[in-house]
């Protein structure tokens, strides 16, 4: 722990931008255990390099003595043991290393919590899986975690490979089609934090977010039985009258909303839009401005993305909004 | 200038063996091409090792009968290929035009039956996995049994046409050489083509 | 001091049987190595700031955040090009050109062994890069990156001619290095001076050969790679097709079995150029010769066997993982001993401080920290956090910025002397490396931080609110000072080709056989061939004692033991001949039109045969 601080320290300039993505600001003991093997290694191979940096130093400035075989001889012994010194670190490192994987790699009991997550070009799928499966949760683009209690994340992806990041809680794991993968999560601090995608997949790379929410176990089970229910009901007649742009436009083909026969399964699942922080995967916060932006031409904010602009007439667009803006 | 001096003059000019650059050349070609064929059968077992059922349910192993009479074929050719080696060696003329003919009709002999050879496979390079990496195979062994025959060809228009000198017998040698090669590497991808997909 | 009547008479027999013919037509024709090998270094630099207005776009497009100069479309584009501008057409070529020119120098002989196919493996490089940027220019530049990992790359998800043209070039660079390896390691092993036996080859020739013997096990790799994308997207095989019994992973792993020893391809020529200048400067044999061989071979076996850390994330089982970490760890030996040996040279030596040696000693300082941080990437849990992020792109650049560029900058600023008879600036020596050690680690050391703060690679943008900012702005700013470090030596380059002061044969008073002769060497190397005793022999005191007997109305090399290098024959080596250029423009135009239909490449091949049929028959005759 002393050493974590002195280096800190050290590092104090960097960590003083916001500290919410780093994979240095540790919430779960996986990322704990890996931020101290970097320590570790920063460590070793930082002392191995100042040394041969001052030796370098010292060699160059040394004046010039005729070459002995005594000199030879020392010069000889002083190399094979930098070779042995260098080699017992390194297997020291390897050592290290090694254990450090099993420990972050550790199979979880059947207790876990399962979570599917289905890579597209450039969104989360996100399934929750229960029995019966009528009962399975499927929303879009943000997770949501128990603390305390081990997760297993089931990889794949729809079509070109993704890599599933949050810096904050473990290592990435790429989402691969036809070749599902497994990944591990125990955070163990409530917190909002981000993720995005580590593999480079199309245009839209760069803007491949999404947030994952630890919170307490009771607070997280509320939310899931929430998700579980069917869309909300509009309140209003606007809203209404939304749903009935909604089922009337191209929105069906691809969105689904649970409960009012949308069905559409190549875009994110909007049944409980609303309770989402973000829209765009993690790019834009979902209130309505930015939701009606998206609607009517997303393409100028993520070009190249899956989703046609929407040209809507102003009423129909509004009352679009306040019906999504309603299923919480 | 050195008034110390090392004398060459009497060292041969002409050299039809492994003390040759050319030859050495040759060689260094062989291997590049014997690795590419080194990682293709290395990518051939890999899929095969992820694979349910290699080959496929819908296609079996492929027929044996061309690629048989195929090694049958290959293994006689090797007589006018060694005869032109040793002929080349001896500064024959004639020998080694008539071994460099023979070695031509042997390849395209070997080349026709390879056609049946690919029919054999029972599956096109765009049917499946196995058909890609089979077709891969058979058609990098067939591209160097092409080069090969071309050298030969070349070769043997030389020996016909022109004078023949004694880097042009190291070239019959080397095209003999080469044939070696296209031979000894279709012993171990014969295995791996037409005996494996019958492994359980 | 006039020369007496009997070496006037040789040289200008020498001459007239070397003669390498004047203009274009002379261009096209020409096979002597020197020349050859200096085309790829002019050429690779010309790719090389190519390549470097990429970056400076990259980073002008990452200064600020939701910077709207390049859309995803463009910046995807030009990230590819920049990578693979760098490793296919800078980063090899360079090194096949100083080999190309130095090793036959080295050892003491007139030219390589294949003259004719070494100017094939040249014009099948140029055209390659001329295609891919007049695709590049069509809007048409690869887009999936410098790996194109399928099924990103697959037709299915990139459609177009973007990602044949990638593959495509693959072909031309691959072929290109290929030859160039066979010349020299045939050009090492049996045609080197009498008395060179295998334990008196300079160094730097080791570093050649070695390297060389990697990319005849390596190309094939990648030969098989994007051959077989290429039949994936044109004909449709199913190699990396899962739902037809193909598999994805099959492509990272034979790519990475020729990536990973690419950039050891890459980096031992820039290490064996380190020991060249140490031993000169330093005025001594580099210490421990036969330590430093070892580690040369020990990291090329080492590097065929690490590809896997790449693919550290992909879920592959765990105790496979922890012997690629092991490899991974283990290859810092090998370069590590060979530190510890030139440190060993210098201490005592009292080097002569020139730019060769600073660019040496930026060589310790930024390689030491890409060492760091690749043993932080041989982990497998720290590479899980950091992969795929910009601490791979820093970590990437200290080791081939730092690891082989800068080497390669002193090796030029060694050799310049040579190469031209004229010697570079030292001030705007001093200037350049400043701008560029200042520049670089200001670009480069922030990315680290950057990755460990969530930045993946290979984004057109971020936003605003990840503190991202700061860094991203110092890196691109860095750019700057870069690109003025650059173009002060590409400065001083031009400046001293004109003005720079003559140089005479040795002006470092270095010891192999290269600074034997005149500055530049006359097309034939040397009036006469030397013979060596030690791995020194322009520090063995007396003058050299030379070959005679070698015939000078015939392009004659002297052909020696492989082992030994006790004299064998003599052999004749082809002259200048149109037919390989004519052939390789056959052979391109088919490779190319492949791309648009796969019937070019057969009949490519086919009009192929009478240039080469023709270059079979006029072998005799120059």
């Amino acid at each position: 722990m002393r050493r974590t601080a002195w280096s800190a320290a050290l590092l104090l300039p960097f960590t003083a931008c916001r500290a919410s993505y780093s994979a240095l600001d540790t919430a779960s003991p996986e990322a704990t255990r890996i931020t101290n093997l970097h320590w570790l290694i920063l460590w070793v191979t930082g002392v191995v390099s100042l040394a041969v940096i001052a030796a370098l130093a010292i060699a160059l400035t040394r004046r010039r003595t005729a070459e002995t075989r005594a000199g030879e001889g020392r010069r000889a012994r002083a190399v094979a043991a930098a070779a042995i010194v260098s080699t017992a670190l390194l297997l020291w490192l390897l050592t290290a290393s090694v254990l450090a994987g099993r420990a972050v790699a550790t199979p979880v009991g059947p207790g876990a919590l399962r979570i599917q997550i289905v890579g597209h070009q450039w969104w989360w799928e996100v399934r929750y899986p229960a029995d019966p499966p009528s009962d399975t949760v499927i929303t879009a683009n943000e997770i949501h975690v128990p603390v305390g209690r081990a997760v297993l994340l089931e990889l794949s992806s729809t079509d070109v490979i993704h890599s599933f990041w949050v810096p904050n809680l473990n290592g990435k794991k790429d989402l691969i089609p036809g070749r599902p993968t497994r990944h591990l999560l125990r955070p163990e601090r409530t917190g909002v934090f981000e993720g995005r995608c580590a593999e480079f997949c199309g245009y839209q790379h760069a803007h491949m977010g999404f947030v994952l929410i630890a919170e307490e176990p009771d607070r997280f089970a509320t939310w899931l039985a929430s998700e579980r229910r069917p869309a909300s009901e509009p309140i209003d007649a606007a809203a209404r009258h939304g749903r009935e742009v909604f089922l009337s436009s191209a929105c069906v083909s691809c969105h689904a909303i649970r409960g009012i026969g949308a069905f559409g399964h190549k875009a994110p699942d909007l049944t409980h839009l609303a309770s989402r922080r973000t829209i765009g995967s993690a790019m834009l916060p979902n209130t309505d401005g930015p939701l009606a932006g998206w609607i009517v031409n997303s393409q100028h904010i993520k070009p190249g993305n899956h989703m046609p602009p929407n040209l809507l007439p102003a009423d129909d667009l509004l009352d679009l909004v306040s019906y999504l803006r309603g299923l919480r | 200038m050195s008034s110390r001096t090392l004398d060459v003059s009497d060292l041969p000019t002409a050299v039809l063996d492994s003390r040759s650059l050319v030859w050495w050349g040759t060689i260094v070609m062989t291997v590049i091409e014997g690795f590419v064929f080194a990682i293709t059968v290395g990518a051939y077992f890999y899929l095969r090792t992820i694979a349910s059922q290699w080959p496929p349910a819908r296609t079996g192993p492929p027929a044996l009968t061309a690629a048989t009479i195929n090694l049958v074929v290959l293994f006689v050719s090797a007589i006018p290929a060694v005869a032109l080696d040793r002929a080349g060696l001896r500064r024959d003329v004639r020998m080694c035009r008539w071994m460099l003919a023979a070695n031509l009709a042997f390849g395209t002999t070997f080349l026709v039956f390879r056609i049946y050879e690919f029919k054999a496979l029972r599956c096109m390079w765009n049917s499946h996995a196995y058909g890609s990496i089979t077709w891969t195979l058979l058609g990098l062994h067939t591209s160097n049994l092409i080069t090969s025959l071309l050298e030969t060809a070349i070769v043997l228009a030389y020996f016909l046409l022109r004078p023949v000198e004694d880097r042009h017998y190291l070239d019959a040698r080397l095209d003999g050489v080469f044939w070696y090669f296209v031979v000894v590497t279709w012993i171990p991808l014969y295995a791996v083509v037409f005996l494996v997909p019958r492994l359980h | 001091m006039s020369a007496p009547a009997w070496e006037e008479k040789e040289r200008a027999e020498l001459a007239r049987t070397w003669h390498e013919r004047e203009g274009i037509l002379g261009r096209i024709v020409s096979v002597d190595h020197k020349t050859i090998g200096r085309r790829y270094i002019i050429t690779a630099f010309g790719f090389f700031f190519l390549g470097g207005i990429e970056a400076l776009l990259i980073r002008l497009q990452l200064a600020v955040p939701e910077n709207r100069i390049l859309n995803p479309d463009l910046y995807n584009q030009i990230f590819t090009m920049h990578g693979t501008t760098m490793m296919f057409f800078f980063a090899v070529p360079v090194m096949l050109g100083l080999g190309l020119y130095f090793v036959p120098l080295m050892v003491g002989t007139r030219n390589i062994p294949f003259p004719r196919l070494n100017a094939v493996g040249y014009w099948f490089y140029l055209f390659g890069g001329v295609y891919l940027y007049l695709q590049f220019l069509g809007n048409g530049g690869p887009d999936a990156g410098w790996f194109d990992y399928v099924p990103l790359a697959s037709s299915q998800y990139s459609t177009g001619h973007r990602v044949d043209a990638w593959v495509q070039i693959i072909n031309f660079t691959e072929i290109s290095a290929l030859i160039v390896a066979a010349s020299i390691i045939v050009t090492v092993f049996k045609q080197r001076a009498p008395g060179m036996s295998l334990n008196r080859i300079p160094l730097f020739v080791w570093a050649m050969l070695v390297s060389m013997v990697m990319v005849i096990f390596a190309m094939p790799a990648v030969i098989f790679t994007a051959g077989s994308l290429n039949s994936d997207r044109t004909i449709g095989t199913h190699l990396f097709n899962p739902a037809e019994g193909g598999d994805l992973l099959l492509w990272q792993h034979t790519f990475w079995f020729f990536g990973h020893p690419e950039v050891y391809i890459i980096f031992l020529p820039a290490l064996g150029i380190i020991s060249s200048i140490l031993s000169a400067f330093c005025r001594r044999e580099v210490f421990g010769y036969t330590a430093m061989v070892l580690a040369l071979v020990a990291t090329a076996f080492l590097g065929f066997s690490l590809w896997v850390h790449h693919m550290f994330a992909t879920g592959l089982p765990q105790i496979g993982e922890s012997f690629f970490t092991a490899a991974s760890l283990m290859i810092a030996i090998p370069t590590g001993v060979q530190m510890f040996c030139w440190v060993a040279t210098i201490w005592g030596s009292r080097p002569r401080w020139e730019p060769p040696l600073l660019y040496v000693v930026a060589f310790f300082l930024l390689f030491l920290l890409g060492g760091m941080t690749g043993v932080m990437l041989a982990s497998v849990p720290m590479d899980l956090q950091v992969h795929d992020t910009f601490f791979v792109v820093g970590h990437l650049h200290y080791v081939l910025i730092g690891g082989a560029l800068f080497p390669v900058l002193g090796g030029l600023t060694f050799w310049f002397p040579k190469m031209t008879g004229r010697m570079l600036s030292r001030r705007l020596g001093f200037w350049s490396l400043g701008f560029l050690f200042v520049g670089f680690n200001m670009t480069f050391f922030p990315m680290h931080e950057l990755g460990f703060h969530g930045m993946p690679r290979r984004v057109y943008t971020y936003l605003p609110d990840k503190g991202w900012n700061f860094w991203n702005l110092v890196s691109s700013i860095g750019t700057v000072l870069l690109a003025i470090g650059v173009v002060l030596f590409l400065v001083n380059v031009l400046r001293s080709l004109y003005r720079g002061a003559r140089a005479p044969q040795n002006p470092w008073g270095a010891e192999t056989l290269e600074w034997a002769t005149e500055s530049p060497p006359p097309v034939y190397n040397f009036l006469r061939l030397p013979v060596v005793a030690s791995r020194s022999p322009l520090w063995e005191g007396k003058e050299l004692p030379v070959v005679t007997g070698l015939a000078l109305d015939r392009r004659e090399v002297l052909v020696t033991g492989a082992l030994d290098g006790a004299p064998s024959h003599r052999e004749e080596v082809p002259g200048p001949s149109p037919w390989p250029f004519v052939a390789s423009i056959t052979m391109s135009v088919g490779l190319i039109g492949s791309v648009f239909n796969v019937w070019w490449l057969p009949a490519g091949f086919v009009v192929s045969i009478p240039p080469a049929v023709a270059w079979y028959f006029t072998e005799e005759k120059p």
